[in-house]
């Protein structure tokens, strides 16, 4: 295994490697081809027949957050977009200031959209209050934003990364299927790649004060497990998660099934610089020592 | 709240604690009833349960021990915490 600062300092040498801010990765060069060709295989996995691929707007609403809860379960992490006062008073005085990038935060008109915490709540906020009479499954993509103060590291901990993301919605035995699916295809890529993944069950970082709670609960009844990948002897990276949402979206967004129930969902989710972090821990920053990525998911996709 | 040795008092005492604080209007809870059927247990009540049983056990609870098997019935409960906490009487 290569230490993964090792790893990070080489491909940043090398130019390969760039923040704009802390958390906000670039990469080009070995490492911005190799990033794609993961992306395009993950893509893959998760394409087939069945499975809707939609194109999500890079934002959302703030509305549609609130009715994901998202305000009482992660506030910490988002990010919203805002543009610029339309008054023109406050733009001549930007313009004209000494340095216009650090006057910039005084001239902004109040937000009202997010930058994507996760590509799959626009699934949910698309069809809201209507009815399902099939379970359907729609695969998305995006850069997601979530920003984790002093948690940022690049490739492993991006306030902006890549999330590739198919959502299950139909009945509880739908989401159990898919998931359990999920879970098998997911590590035998991971293999497929020569990464030895493993399966935890896992919780989310709720926030506080009823942060704990949701999270036992969330743990107790094996809600969320994660792929990890191994990152050295004793660290692994948690490179894909498995979400069963049981009926809290059907219900928060009034997704309801032929029968007049609230549908199930469960996602899963792929963090694209994760998979990139871990085959570079595993092969080195060396393109050369790189093993030819097999690529079993384009022949075999479909969730 | 003392802490509680007697295992039936136990149970009787948590049984009508979760009458109280969890069912609804014309359930009735026994030490058999499944807590995490339905809508019983939430985020919040989770966190009471478990403040209940610590505090009946004189005992703090790992996290690693909050798991579901051990949470399943108010019997289930007794038997798992009453006994780690060596307050069982016989």
């Amino acid at each position: 295994m290569w230490p993964t600062d090792a790893v990070i300092r080489v491909l940043t040498e090398r130019g390969d490697l760039w923040q704009s801010a802390p958390g906000v990765t670039g990469l080009r060069g070995s490492a911005g081809s190799l990033c794609a060709e993961l992306e395009r295989a993950i893509g893959a996995l998760i394409a087939g027949e069945g499975v809707e691929e939609w194109h999500v707007p890079p934002a959302i609403p703030l509305e549609a957050l609130e009715r994901a809860d998202y305000f009482t379960s992660f506030p910490q992490w988002l990010t919203v977009a805002a543009h610029l006062d339309a008054d023109v008073g406050k733009m001549e005085r930007l313009a004209t200031a000494a340095s216009p990038a650090r006057a910039c935060s005084r001239a902004l008109a109040p937000a009202e959209i997010a930058l994507l915490p996760a590509v799959c709540y626009h699934v949910y906020a698309a069809l809201a209050d209507r009815v399902l009479p099939a379970a359907r499954r729609v695969a998305v993509r995006g850069t997601c934003w979530r920003h984790e103060g002093e948690r940022l590291a690049p490739l492993e901990r991006g306030w902006a990364f890549t999330m590739l993301e198919v959502v299950c919605l139909g009945s509880p035995a739908d989401v159990e299927e898919f998931l359990s699916c999920g879970v098998q295809r997911a590590t035998d890529f991971a293999g497929s790649l020569g990464l030895r993944g493993t399966i935890a069950d896992a919780s989310d970082p709720f926030f506080a004060p009823t942060g704990r709670g949701k999270a036992l609960l969330q743990r107790m009844k094996r809600l969320k497990r994660e792929l990890l990948l191994p990152l050295d002897a004793e660290r692994g990276i948690a490179a894909a998660s498995f979400n069963d949402h049981q009926t809290f979206f059907g219900e928060s967004f009034g997704i309801v099934g032929a029968d007049g129930v609230p549908i199930s969902t469960g996602c899963i989710a792929f963090g694209i610089e994760r998979w990139v972090l871990a085959w570079l821990a595993a092969y080195g920053p060396e393109p050369e020592r790189w093993p030819a990525m097999n690529s079993v998911a384009s022949t075999n996709g479909g969730y | 709240m003392r802490t509680i040795v007697d295992r039936e008092r136990f149970i009787y005492e948590l049984v009508a604690w979760l009458e109280r604080r969890l069912a609804p209007p014309g359930m009735t809870i026994t030490p058999t009833t499944v807590l995490f059927e339905g809508r019983l247990i939430d985020s919040v009540r989770i966190l009471d349960l478990i403040a209940w049983v610590e505090r009946a056990t004189g005992r703090q609870i790992p996290d690693s021990r909050i798991v579901m098997d051990n949470f399943r019935t108010a019997k289930r409960i007794a038997d798992v915490f009453l006994e780690e906490a060596g307050n069982v009487a016989d």
